[in-house]
């Protein structure tokens, strides 16, 4: 193409854009365009002005023991983000705070469909006890704070962004717990196989639709007066229940006996008799579940729970309730102390 | 049948077995059985011999790793071929052996 050429098709279709730009259609979204970012910028500037909503946490904040209460209290400031509110997470003055409830914080704060990029704050608790396990924890490791709340790291707490398993932090959560509460660095292989397992059913529980990987957490926490070790793993999936596999066993039980509570499906869960008929290999799959089950067993573990949408499972009394709030994902905690 | 072959599990592949999957992480039972299971294997059977797998100094063997491997490999080539070629040693923790055992009679069966 000469060089005549070229400029006549480049001032065609200059032409054609500057005609397009004088036309009706074409000066309505602009002007729209303009309007949405002005009233997006005095939305902004509107939220930075506003103040934050106090949201007091219950005096017992013990996931594991006070389930429905702080459920519901993580449940309610949900809906105050959605409500585009700033939220204070006010946890000054509670009485209780467990390592559990630690881990489901962080993993709610730091989880976008949570607080919708909705800004937060808080305060450690003034407890003096209680404080020192909230700092000592690694919580500020994660948020944006002072420097100084940084200093007093002596907990595991991990946050898993990649893959969904890894052995080596599996390793490595197993040697920090073994040495203060069994006193040994020697494999303790029921302790490894949970920790892996959990890992892995991260995936297996995640919905259809959820093409991205699934980000799981977990706390050590050595605790110097009772020396066992409290461990929380958390992914906030769409919970067992609720993924797929499970809700297609489910509907094939309610179109027989119509809407049957998740509590009914419990016991079939934990004998994995729940299983994929479309996934990979589903013939040799499911057997996660049913280890973490009979490891519990053993008498290192002091106390077992699992938490997954509105079911509570105690695997060491075989017992379950059901929740009034439900939790978007998975939890498990467990404790381990020597028997020896 | 004479052992002419082994697999030391720790020294290798990892002595902590991961996932099912490659997909999944590291160490999985997948890569195991691509790795080393599979030739290792087939060669046995090819040369008519054994092959020894040593189970010691590892952390554990997650269900979804053993599933992932020797289940696999138990399913493709069915239980009796692969006890017939495969040994196993576990001086640390016989439990560990009867499940990778159960896995290979049964990978289908999910009894504990």
């Amino acid at each position: 193409m000469s060089k005549k050429e070229k400029n006549k098709k480049y001032h065609k279709i200059r032409s054609v854009y500057q005609a397009k730009r004088r036309t009706k259609k074409w000066k309505e979204r602009k002007r729209k365009a303009l309007l949405q970012k002005k009233q997006g910028f005095v939305a902004k500037q509107k939220y930075m002005t506003k103040p934050y909503t106090n949201h007091k946490a219950p005096e017992d904040m013990s996931f594991i023991d006070n389930t429905d209460e702080v459920l519901e209290y993580f449940n309610d400031a949900k809906k105050l983000f959605k409500d585009k509110e700033k939220v204070e997470f006010d946890i000054k003055d509670i009485s209780n705070l467990t390592p559990d409830t630690i881990t489901l914080m962080i993993a709610k704060l730091k989880d976008v469909s949570y607080t919708r990029k909705g800004e937060f704050k808080g305060e450690a608790p003034k407890e003096p006890k209680l404080r020192k396990l909230f700092m000592e924890s690694g919580f500020y490791n994660f948020v944006a704070t002072s420097r100084q709340n940084k200093e007093k790291t002596k907990n595991l707490l991990h946050k898993e962004a990649d893959y969904k398993v890894r052995p080596n932090i599996a390793k490595q959560a197993c040697l920090f717990g073994m040495k203060h509460a069994l006193g040994r660095t020697a494999p303790f292989e029921p302790l490894y196989e949970i920790l892996v397992e959990c890992m892995q059913n991260t995936n297996n529980h995640a919905s259809a639709n959820d093409e991205e990987k699934l980000k799981w957490w977990m706390f050590v926490y050595n605790c110097e007066d009772t020396n066992t070790s409290k461990y929380s793993f958390l992914d906030l999936g769409v919970g067992i229940f609720e993924s797929i596999i499970v809700k297609n066993y489910i509907t094939k039980f309610a179109k027989k006996l119509g809407a049957v509570p998740n509590t009914h499906f419990v016991q079939d869960l934990l004998n994995g008799n729940i299983q994929s008929r479309i996934d990979k290999d589903n013939e040799i799959r499911g057997k996660g579940i049913p280890q973490i089950v009979a490891h519990s067993s053993f008498d290192e573990f002091a106390k077992f729970q699992i938490i997954t949408n509105d079911v509570k499972i105690d695997l060491k009394n075989k017992t379950h309730v059901k929740l009034k709030n439900s939790l978007s994902g998975t939890f498990y905690y467990w404790e381990i102390k020597n028997v020896a | 049948m004479e052992i002419k072959d082994k697999i030391i599990v720790r020294n290798d592949f990892s002595d902590t077995p991961g996932a099912r999957y490659k997909s999944d992480g590291p160490n999985s039972g997948e890569l195991f059985l691509e790795l080393l299971l599979t030739e290792k294997f087939n060669n046995a059977v090819i040369g008519n011999y054994k092959l020894l797998i040593d189970l010691d100094g590892v952390w554990g063997y997650p269900s979804s790793f053993v599933s992932g491997s020797f289940g696999k490999l138990s399913v493709d080539n069915g239980a009796e071929k692969v006890l017939k070629h495969i040994e196993f040693k576990s001086d640390e923790n016989s439990i560990r052996l009867e499940n990778i055992l159960k896995e290979i009679k049964n990978p289908k069966k999910k009894d504990q």
